[in-house]
């Protein structure tokens, strides 16, 4: 599933995915497959793009489903 | 010591007439092949030492891209020498020759381990420069090529060696360019 939260909280902060995979230390093509959905992240590196992107981890990360 | 030392690069089974002298030639060439390789490391070292040195570093996506490649590459090896064993129950045999065909399974594990990393994006490492990469790949390529052609000119044995070490890295080389044609007709990123 597409990662559209952490795509456009990037984009308010005008980064581009490269700036964002140089400040959270992996590649770009890492960035752009995690906003693809194609690759799952860690722990740990979901929270240093949270630290680079000013967010939460539920903000950007949690998957919303239509259970209450 | 000496003595049984000679004695041992020295037996002759006289039933078969099988001498085990090592070739002491090409021995030697390994030897200096091995002094040549590593002092080439040591200054590849040294030029990469401010960029996290002789190893490349990788992010967790690219391990485990290259996870699956080296599940590619072993299959590969596996099902090459499945082949060749059954070619030779069946007394097939290929106009290669054992030490050929051993390694061209080889060189074809290693082709396809490298060409699924360069597909995923686990090739190039944090600390790599994919020009600096390909040029190295065309040192190689051509060094390799050049040396099997004036080994075969010169009637020397060992100049497939460097012919196929040379297609390898043709293709790895190709398998590059490739990958990043399809990166700039996707419009490499942002979609």
């Amino acid at each position: 599933m597409k990662n559209l939260r952490m795509k456009s909280a990037r984009a308010a902060k005008d980064l581009s995915q490269q700036a964002l995979a140089e400040l959270v230390g992996v590649s770009r093509q890492t960035i752009n497959s995690i906003e693809k959905g194609d690759y799952n992240p860690t722990i740990r590196l979901c929270l240093a793009i949270c630290r680079a992107l000013d967010k939460t981890l539920d903000e950007l990360f949690w998957e919303e489903t239509d259970q209450p | 010591m000496k003595t049984m030392l000679l004695k041992s690069i020295e037996v002759i089974d006289q039933s078969d007439n099988v001498t085990l002298v090592p070739n002491l030639r090409m021995l030697a060439g390994i030897g200096v092949g091995i002094i040549i390789g590593v002092g080439i490391l040591a200054l590849v070292a040294y030029s990469r030492r401010n960029e996290g040195g002789l190893f490349s570093k990788y992010d967790e996506r690219q391990k485990v891209a290259q996870g699956l490649a080296y599940r590619n590459g072993f299959w590969t090896v596996v099902v090459l020498l499945c082949g060749w064993y059954i070619l030779d129950l069946c007394d097939l045999w290929l106009p290669t020759g054992r030490n050929l065909t051993i390694l061209l399974i080889m060189l074809t594990g290693v082709l396809v381990y490298v060409v699924s990393c360069i597909m995923m994006d686990a090739y190039i490492g944090l600390n790599d420069n994919r020009k600096r990469t390909a040029i190295s790949l065309s040192v190689l390529t051509v060094s390799n090529l050049g040396l099997g052609f004036a080994n075969r000119a010169a009637g020397s044995s060992t100049f497939v060696m460097n012919l196929l070490v040379g297609c390898m890295t043709l293709v790895v080389l190709a398998a590059i360019g490739i990958k990043a044609l399809l990166e700039r007709r996707n419009g490499g990123e942002e979609e």
